[in-house]
């Protein structure tokens, strides 16, 4: 990881329509088959060979359109001049829903409501949680065959996994203390640590006896409840977590309280780099101050020693970085936190984006970053 | 011992009515056949309430997106803004941004009236100090000058449901106890003032709900402010620091938690109930859900208002 201001993307990226409903077992149309056929030619694909696959009926159709749209977002990864890449998450349902399924102790309801008229859906955990079979193993085997560039696994965080769960088995456990918000502590506690331990744990060992180097931990719901308890436990649940594997671990976060975050990152035993969104708290015109990265100083305050990620591409507008504003970007950064600790990537997954303007994004992301080059 | 049991907030969207929204959202089915399922469904979530025997009953509030859409959308002088984190909730509302004076003719929030037996109607309002605290403030001079203004539209707000027949107002207040948000010392005294305006000249009981927050650093201030009840957050508030005061009116008990699909033991919540009527011997106590009940499914809210009319039928029992 010697060369200057390196880049990759945080996550997912959408899923095109012939991956949804080819998948889902439904029946393509001409726009999807033309879909597919322009982002082949975009990204130097062989065409015949996708369009026996989705107009095929293989038994393994599902699999095998799986793995094409994760040769597309690779490929596209590549194309766009990244050099850390994965394949944007088109194997897993969705960052929760897809690690809940897989294991033991959980039980799903129906939607609930987000806000207006989406909703998401969340699970309880009933039982004492248990591993039942790899879920991000068979992913990056595949992933590793389709790619010469290094891997970058993406991986939903235990905290998170904990906070957006209803917490039954162990609140039920602890039914013995008194007090009900130290009960639910201590449920939580004991949760978390069950989520590392049983679930988290194993996998990782998996992923990293197959060779995984670098594993990025996302942790959205980390400081949505603003409490030292609440915190202290994020801490300690990653350090549990990463402990006794040698490989690298980075932290991502984003549309969060990085005060309260920047305070509790240097008790992250290994945690080299710290991924965030601060594009869409930036001015857009290219110029030389760039004040919505200042935030990042409470990181430096607060004595973090990994670098920065600190997100160039705001994922929630379709507004198009230009190459410039990405290179005036890298270089205010740069010179906040010292220009070999400067990662280049978007903000989060470009998953709400359509994929002419994820790409666009990501092109001018890695022009950009060689025009800060040249001048830093 | 005056026992009662309500639900303290809105009930969620039964599945079936979701799936309506989505159709909605994606433009498959038109405003005329959403506002159809809205009506079917309200039905649903009303009858189910007056079957279990709570002491009050609203419409669920299904249609209302969020506590203070009705006055975001409807109020001159208001914005509707972006999304924000419902306090440590995996959910958000729409910030309201103040512009201008507030002014409006209430009603702001409309419920299925129509669909309502008779009955004890229950309202649920935010407070005027949560109001102002969720909502982004570029009119008023001060914070001070817009509780008023909100509390004088909250005040209009319960006369005009009062009017439809509703008898218990709730202010809901979050705001009051979440650690982030709660106020200092100096500001007390304002909110006990909007409160005040907010419940003037008002008939019907009042409640002042609080939740996701321990209400004990503020207990000794609320108190004494015009409303009838107050309500607890049981699993944020230091309960035995509770015991130490006496309450001259109600307390409304948040002890079945609505952001938990668990099923409470309900032996274990009628002795806490019990414990609080000997320590804080309020004239009534009202058996109540923490919070809103959209957190959960409707399959699981129902089990949440099965287990709040046990617990008040236990204790009524009881008490006799």
């Amino acid at each position: 990881m010697s060369k200057l201001f390196p880049t990759y993307e945080i996550g997912s990226i959408a899923k095109p329509r012939w991956r949804v409903k080819g998948y889902a077992g439904r029946k393509l149309n001409q726009a999807d088959l033309d879909d597919a056929e322009k982002w082949a030619k975009i990204l130097g694909i062989d065409y015949s060979k996708v369009e026996t696959v989705l107009n095929g009926d293989s038994p393994n159709r599902k699999q095998e359109i799986v793995d094409l749209s994760a040769l597309y977002v690779l490929t596209m990864f590549e194309k766009a001049g990244l050099d850390y890449v994965y394949d944007g998450e088109q194997w897993r349902v969705e960052m929760y829903e897809h690690v809940i399924r897989n294991l033991g102790g959980f039980k799903f309801s129906g939607w609930i409501k987000s806000f207006d008229y989406r909703y998401f859906k969340k699970a309880s955990v009933v039982e004492k949680v248990s591993y039942k079979q790899p879920y991000y193993l068979e992913e990056y085997e595949a992933v590793k065959k389709q790619t010469n560039l290094p891997l970058k696994v993406p991986i939903t965080g235990p905290y998170t996994l904990t906070d957006w769960t209803y917490n039954e088995y162990y609140e039920k456990k602890h039914s013995n203390i008194k007090s009900f918000p130290r009960r639910r502590y201590e449920a939580r506690k004991e949760f978390i640590f069950d989520i590392v331990d049983e679930a988290l744990r194993p996998e990782f060992k998996k992923l990293v006896d197959a060779g995984v180097k670098w594993i990025q931990i996302d942790e959205p719901a980390v400081t949505t409840k603003e409490t030292p308890e609440e915190m202290e436990l994020f801490v300690d649940a990653y350090n549990r977590l990463t402990e006794s594997f040698n490989i690298e671990f980075s932290l991502h976060n984003c549309f969060s309280n990085y005060n309260l975050l920047a305070q509790y990152v240097p008790s992250l035993k290994k945690c080299s780099q710290l991924s965030l969104e601060f594009a869409n708290r930036d001015v857009h015109e290219e110029r030389s101050e760039h004040p919505g990265y200042d935030g990042l100083t409470a990181f430096l305050d607060n004595g973090y020693k990994g670098a920065y990620a600190p997100g160039f591409l705001d994922v929630h507008t379709d507004f198009i970085e230009s190459p410039e504003l990405v290179r005036d970007r890298v270089l205010y950064v740069a010179d906040l936190v010292g220009k070999e600790k400067v990662w280049v990537t978007p903000d989060c997954g470009l998953r709400t984006r359509s994929w002419d303007v994820a790409y666009q994004k990501l092109l001018n992301l890695t022009k950009g970053k060689e025009l800060a080059k040249e001048l830093a | 011992m005056n026992i009662k049991c309500s639900i303290s907030g809105c009930l969620p969207r039964p599945q079936r009515l979701i799936s309506e929204t989505r159709k909605y959202d994606r433009s498959r089915i038109n405003e005329e056949e959403l506002e159809e399922a809205y009506r079917r469904y309200t039905k649903e979530v009303i009858d189910y309430q007056v079957e279990q025997g709570l002491t009050y009953i609203n419409d669920g509030y299904l249609r209302r997106q969020d506590l203070l859409r009705p006055f975001t959308t409807k109020l001159k002088g208001v914005e509707t803004g972006q999304l924000y984190r419902w306090f440590n909730n995996n959910t958000f509302y729409r910030i309201p941004v103040i512009k201008g004076k507030l002014e409006g003719k209430a009603p702001f929030n409309e419920t299925y009236l129509d669909l309502l037996p008779k009955a004890e109607y229950k309202a649920v309002l935010p407070a005027p100090y949560t109001f102002v605290k969720l909502a982004k403030n570029e009119h008023y001079e001060s914070d001070a000058d817009f509780l008023q203004d909100i509390a004088e539209i909250i005040n209009a707000e319960i006369k005009a449901l009062e009017k439809q027949g509703y008898t218990y107002i709730q202010l809901s207040d979050p705001a009051l106890v979440y650690h982030k948000t709660a106020p200092s010392k100096k500001e007390i005294s304002s909110i006990a003032a909007a409160i005040e305006i907010a419940t003037s000249g008002v008939k019907a009981r009042t409640g002042l709900q609080t939740y996701f927050g321990n209400i004990e650093p503020v207990l000794a201030d609320v108190l004494d402010w015009k409303v009838d009840d107050i309500g607890i957050d049981y699993y944020e508030t230091d309960a035995d620091a509770v015991k130490e005061y006496s309450f001259k009116g109600g307390i409304s008990l948040g002890l079945v938690d609505a952001r938990n699909t668990l099923q409470e033991d309900s032996d274990e919540l009628v002795s806490i109930c019990n414990e609080v009527i000997d320590a804080s011997n309020p004239v009534s106590l009202m058996v109540a859900t923490n919070c809103d009940l959209d957190f959960l499914t409707w399959e699981e809210a129902q089990h949440k208002i099965e287990t709040v009319v046990k617990v008040a039928k236990q204790l009524k029992e009881e008490q006799r």
